[in-house]
């Protein structure tokens, strides 16, 4: 490569600097805006994805008894994990090394009551220690931050795994009117039943951390137990918020007087290895017997929620970036097409003097290449303190189903930079490609005509 | 040393006009037949053109407007294709080289002065005139350097090597195209009405410098112009009319 030529291609964009900068503002633009979109479905996607696996304890594998996804909550004695099951499933998991941790969770309805008041409430139980692997893990604490989390009180890992502790969520927690948790074996005052009527009745409620627990064990038996309020945490989801529970599954079990679990979770050491681990697991549980599924965790049956809003998102970006695609293809092939007309002439004395079409289309395409790097540099500065600002002012995101208090963030990461650099400078080298390739063609006599237009 | 050629038309006949190139042609144009399209109509520009010039010739093309002069040209300069006839520059059968070889040829054995100059305004005079020589890789960059100051010389342009084409005179700027011509050491210099922008004492001026290069270089040169006053400084002249040589 000549670089006396390289030199001239530069210096040809002086020639018309208006276009030039009009035509590399909408590459800069274009370049700044896909930043920006795809910086905010990177941060979604990722807060997603912390909630999900990590937030809502789902795993990124999860074992259920086969069709226990859609049959466990009726039929749970049916449909849960047994003993067999869980103990042959830790075998498999102790000797996979795509594995971090795993363990079993439990699920269920009940009711719960304050001594003037039930209500029902979803239980989710899982060991304490296994609680806080998940939710002290780095990608969690970097991703999941405040979509859930606890708001009062202690953590359940913070007592031992068959503590009568539960966590209410704020919802549930504020129509119990109990909202001031308790630490285990501090003085939880008296316990003689308050009368409900009396005009105090609310001080007293709100002054007891003791909640009842009723419900039906897996073999339909009424069961009942106390637990003692220890944390308030707020969930994502409006629905949950209102009726969401935790505590040790070792106190959920004694609720439904049984030894299994609703679903078993594998948390993994590399996410990107999803699939492989899961086609490991399948085939480990069907040589082993067990009459299980295993789902990944963005199965839309699974994980609906997540799927949704990813689609959702994708969606919109695709679209967005659609506009900027065109928009790029627009106004680089319509200022390539310009500059070349004014300057056919120009080209036809460049072919007389020797110059091949290849030579054309090299030195024109040196042009469209200086002009797409200079506002792609430009174009990153710009989006980045954009973003950077964007950041910072916090606009409220509401997302459906999400609970309030998140903002628009984006996250940008260096793969997505050089994704859209990339796509944006080929994007723009072949729109001017189109009309170079033409006038490289033209014959050389009426090119110097300066009339092939 | 040119051999004769011999090229069958596209209706496999032998040209009635075939022209035997000696060792002195460095052209030979046999039976060119050129036509052009405009809309419905058929334009014919060059009805049978046949032509030899020597090396060292010369030679101005005269002709009124319209005549074919520039298609003439063009031909010659391989850089448009007539419908029939043959082309044979110092040897070679141009019309049966692709346009990459046709580039190659153009770039080392012909040299281009067009009437609007055609220089490059983003460019110096002095790397205007090396521009043909980027793309020649039969010439060392240091080779380059000595060229382009020799031919900046010639015509007298040395001292405005660094400034830009619009800094100079109508005059000037030819001469700096005539010095591009030159850098590349061409076997044919072509120019297209090369005065026809200038005034009266220029042109003469050019058609001076043009004489004094092809005395000095031995460069062939071929000149088209409808300027009567000109005529008499060339040894030949050739007079086309309606696309058809007379004399
Ligand atoms: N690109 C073209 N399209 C249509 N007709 C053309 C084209 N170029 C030339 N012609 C026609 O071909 C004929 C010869 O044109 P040419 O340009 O060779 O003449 P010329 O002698 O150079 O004229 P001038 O002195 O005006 O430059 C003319 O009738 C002209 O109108
Ligand atoms: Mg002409």
């Amino acid at each position: 490569m000549n670089f006396q030529l390289f030199k001239m291609g530069a210096r040809n964009l002086s020639r018309n600097v208006r276009r030039n900068i009009a035509t590399g503002s909408a590459l800069g633009l274009g370049f700044a805006g896909l930043l920006a979109i795809l910086g905010f479905q990177n941060q979604v996607e990722h807060s997603l994805r912390a909630y999900t696996v990590y937030g809502n304890r789902t795993g990124h594998l999860v074992v259920y008894k086969h069709d226990g996804l859609d049959m466990f909550e009726t039929r749970p004695f049916e449909f849960g994990l047994d003993t067999h099951d869980l103990s042959a499933l830790r075998r498999i998991t102790a000797t996979m090394n795509s594995v971090e941790f795993e363990g079993e969770q439990l699920i269920g309805p009940g009711l719960v009551s304050n001594g003037c008041q039930s209500l029902p409430f979803y239980a989710m139980g899982i060991d304490p220690q296994l609680d806080w692997k998940v939710q002290q893990h780095p990608y969690n604490l970097k991703w999941n931050a405040g979509l859930t989390s606890l708001d009062k009180g202690r953590e359940l890992w913070e007592y031992p795994s068959d503590s009568p502790a539960i966590s209410l969520s704020s919802g549930l927690a504020g129509f119990l009117k109990k909202e001031n948790p308790r630490d285990l074996g501090e003085d939880t005052g008296s316990s003689d039943p308050i009368d409900c009527q009396a005009p105090d009745a609310s001080m007293k409620l709100a002054a007891d951390p003791v909640v009842q627990l009723a419900s039906y064990s897996w073999n339909g038996l009424m069961t009942g137990g106390d637990a003692q309020v220890t944390g308030i945490f707020h969930t994502a989801n409006a629905y949950y918020d209102s009726s969401a529970v935790r505590m040790p599954i070792s106190q959920l079990r004694k609720l439904y007087g049984t030894d299994g679990a609703a679903y078993y979770s594998v948390w993994l050491n590399d996410p990107s290895k999803v699939d492989s681990a899961l086609a490991e697991m399948k085939s480990r549980v069907k040589a082993n017997g067990l009459n299980v599924d295993v789902y990944a965790w963005n199965d839309a049956a699974l994980s609906p929620q997540y799927t949704g809003m990813s689609g959702f998102l994708m969606t919109l970006v695709t679209f967005i970036a659609s506009i900027i695609a065109v928009v790029v293809v627009l106004s680089v092939s319509n200022s390539a097409s310009m500059t070349i007309i004014e300057r056919s002439k120009e080209i036809g004395m460049m072919r007389s003097l020797g110059f091949t079409r290849r030579w054309i289309r090299i030195l024109f395409l040196i042009e469209v290449a200086c002009v797409a790097a200079v506002s792609l540099v430009s174009g990153g500065v710009f989006g980045s303190g954009l973003i950077w600002l964007l950041n910072r002012a916090g606009f409220p995101l509401d997302l459906p189903m999400v609970l309030s208090g998140l903002t628009v963030k984006m996250s940008v990461s260096p793969a997505i930079v050089m994704n859209c650099a990339g796509s944006i400078f080929v994007l723009a080298i072949g729109s001017a490609l189109f009309s170079v390739w033409r006038v490289a063609k033209t014959n050389v006599a009426t090119l110097l005509t300066g009339s092939n237009h | 040393m040119a051999l004769p050629v011999t090229r069958i038309n596209e209706n496999n006949e032998k040209d009635a006009l075939l022209v035997t190139a000696t060792a002195d042609s460095i052209v030979v144009l046999s039976s060119l037949v050129k036509s052009y399209r405009l809309g419905q109509t058929i334009v014919p520009a060059l009805r049978g053109v046949s032509l030899e010039l020597n090396r060292g010739e010369f030679t101005a093309v005269i002709g009124a407007s319209g005549s074919g002069k520039s298609t003439l040209l063009n031909m010659i300069g391989c850089i448009d294709e007539p419908e029939s006839g043959s082309i044979v520059i110092d040897g070679v059968d141009v019309l049966s080289l692709d346009d990459n070889a046709r580039s190659r040829l153009r770039n080392q054995k012909i040299g281009f002065i067009f009437q609007s100059f055609n220089l490059v305004p983003v460019l110096t005079v002095a790397e205007n005139v090396e521009l043909p020589l980027l793309i020649n890789t039969t010439v060392s960059p240091s080779e380059r350097k000595d060229r382009v100051a020799q031919a900046l010389e010639d015509v007298g342009c040395s001292k405005f090597m660094r400034n830009l084409p619009d800094q100079l005179s109508g005059g000037q700027r030819q001469r700096v195209a005539i010095a591009r011509a030159l850098a590349g050491n061409p076997d044919l210099v072509l120019a297209d009405e090369p005065t026809a922008n200038l005034d009266s004492e220029n042109s003469h001026r050019i058609i001076d410098l043009m004489l004094d290069l092809n005395a000095r270089r031995k460069v062939t040169f071929l000149f088209s112009t409808h300027d009567e006053k000109l005529m008499g400084r060339v040894s030949r002249m050739v007079h086309i009319q309606d696309g058809v040589i007379k004399s």
